[in-house]
């Protein structure tokens, strides 16, 4: 029964760990390359890969019937032929694909003049660009939220920016102003975050909708238009929600309600201390009196009595 | 199919949703532009301007051309069976006017609100430092006649939200203040009368 458990447990472990990891797969990074780069990039792999200076330079010639240290000296000076570009891009890109290395499919663009590959990098990708400091620091590189669990990422950083933002206001106006009460903070960061939260679930839900209905029509969807769609909607409910507040005073009646609560829990509290001052009191009154009453009857030898 | 009967249902609840919040924009918006020009025409010592609701108009456009999407893409889901070029085409189209439609609200929001602040400034406002009044509600600012009133304690005590019964509460205020101070002025005058006579009578009398 224990080994069926752990068995049970270690089986869900690996199912969220696998979970966990297609999610972060769901993230893509889109790359822009030029010549320059692309060749550096094709460079650093034939180095990952253990070849020689010769190698690399018979291989590139090989493929692109150029040689490697003059195209790199003219791309450097930024001033390398368009039909050079489109051969070395197209070659060089074909090649780097083989196998789904780095990428699975490509799109050559010509832009004023100049060549740029377009792709979908993998984790191969990923640890060449970042590992090789041309490419790090001269490439485009769109990170893209793509699917679901991207878009509420999203939706939960836009929500804890939020949470964070209205909170850390809202303290320090407490802090620093004698006029605004904890009554004020209270009822001010609750109906924000309420505001808050159905805001970023209406836009979540908004972007989610949009996604499927892109990828059932095209089979694909734009990444950047459920995040359009989404940021509107949130504006929209915000508004609609700002504006409704302002209409019936909902804050206003809170801080009003909260008041109100403070001032009877004020007035028990300082019934409950007069009740208890005055008992005590009273107490002490009697005590006094009665043990007056037994010295004077202690004195007179007579019963003296003020009360029955 | 599966994934076409979600994008059905999803296309038809976005369709609704955005006709609920249109509606509610509609009747939400007029009212607080009312609101917002009535505080710039009533010559108040102190208004309130709320930078926020000038994004409506153009999240309004959006919400139209979010309507139109799910409704059209409602109309194809069930027509075409498998995703096309021709699909494609229509999610390019339709993404170009949302990104156009997005950068509407932001532009928009951008032109109506210098459109008040000149109106506002027009009419001798000048606006409080955003420290001094309404410092957690961001979209909100404070426009007066008379800058020390940013720095008063009992405006303070009163502007709190931004809401528009605040800047009539603070003229109520500072009338009942005038009023007050009027009333001492001529208490003094009064108690000055006396002292004046009383040293007119013991003059007379020696």
């Amino acid at each position: 029964m224990t080994a069926y458990l752990a068995q049970q447990q270690a089986q869900r472990i690996k199912f969220e760990q696998q979970l966990e990891k297609d999610l972060t797969e769901s993230q893509s990074d889109i790359y822009v390359l030029n010549a320059r780069e692309l060749t550096e990039f094709w460079l650093t792999v034939q180095r990952h890969e253990g070849k020689s200076q010769q190698q690399i330079d018979t291989g590139y010639k090989a493929l692109t019937g150029l040689d490697l240290a003059q195209q790199l000296l003219v791309s450097g000076r930024d001033y390398g032929a368009a039909a050079n570009d489109l051969a070395v891009v197209a070659v060089l890109g074909a090649d780097l694909k083989r196998g789904s290395r780095f990428f699975e499919t490509y799109r050559t663009v010509t832009q004023n003049g100049r060549t740029y590959i377009i792709f979908k990098g993998n984790h191969r990708a990923r640890l060449i660009i970042k590992g090789t400091r041309y490419l790090a620091t001269n490439t485009v590189m769109l990170k893209m939220a793509i699917g679901s669990e991207g878009l509420k990422k999203s939706a939960k950083t836009g929500f804890l920016v939020s949470v964070v933002f209205s909170t850390t206001l809202h303290s320090i106006q407490w802090l620093f102003e004698d006029e605004y009460r904890w009554t004020n903070w209270l009822a001010g960061v609750s109906t924000d975050l309420v505001k808050i939260a159905i805001a970023s679930t209406a836009g979540y839900l908004a972007s989610i909708g949009t996604a499927a209905i892109m990828t059932a029509i095209a089979g694909a969807t734009i990444a950047v238009v459920p995040l359009a769609v989404g940021v509107a909607v949130c504006i929209g409910v915000g508004f609609a929600l700002n504006a409704i507040d302002n209409h019936f005073q909902i804050t206003q009646s809170l801080i009003r309600h909260l008041e109100h609560k403070e001032r009877e829990v004020k007035r028990a509290a300082s019934e409950g201390i007069y009740y208890i001052i005055r008992s005590a009191t009273e107490s002490v009154k009697r005590q006094l009196v009665r043990s007056a009453i037994r010295k004077l009857n202690d004195l007179t030898k007579l019963p003296f009595q003020l009360w029955n | 199919m599966e994934l076409k009967n979600k994008a059905i249902t999803a296309s038809v609840g976005l369709a609704i949703f955005a006709l609920l919040l249109m509606a509610l924009m509609l009747w939400l918006y007029p009212l607080q532009l009312e609101n917002q020009l009535e505080a710039i025409h009533s010559g108040r010592q102190l208004i309130v301007i709320s930078g926020s609701d000038a994004y409506a108009p153009g999240v309004i456009v959006f919400l139209v051309v979010l309507l139109l999407f799910s409704i059209k893409s409602a109309f194809y889901l069930v027509q075409h069976q498998q995703p096309s070029v021709k699909g494609q085409k229509f999610v390019k189209a339709f993404s170009v006017t949302f990104v156009i439609s997005l950068a509407l609200v932001f532009l928009g929001n951008y032109l109506i609100n210098s459109y008040f602040e000149s109106k506002v400034s027009k009419r001798g406002y000048q606006p409080c430092p955003a420290s001094a009044l309404l410092f957690a509600r961001v979209t909100y600012s404070v426009w007066t006649l008379n800058p020390s009133l940013c720095y008063d304690a009992d405006v303070r005590r009163i502007v709190q939200r931004g809401g528009w019964d605040e800047s009539k509460q603070v003229e109520q205020m500072l009338q009942r203040r005038e009023k007050q101070q009027e009333a001492r002025r001529q208490f003094l005058q009064q108690e000055e009368q006396i002292k004046q006579q009383r040293l007119q009578r013991a003059a007379g009398s020696h």
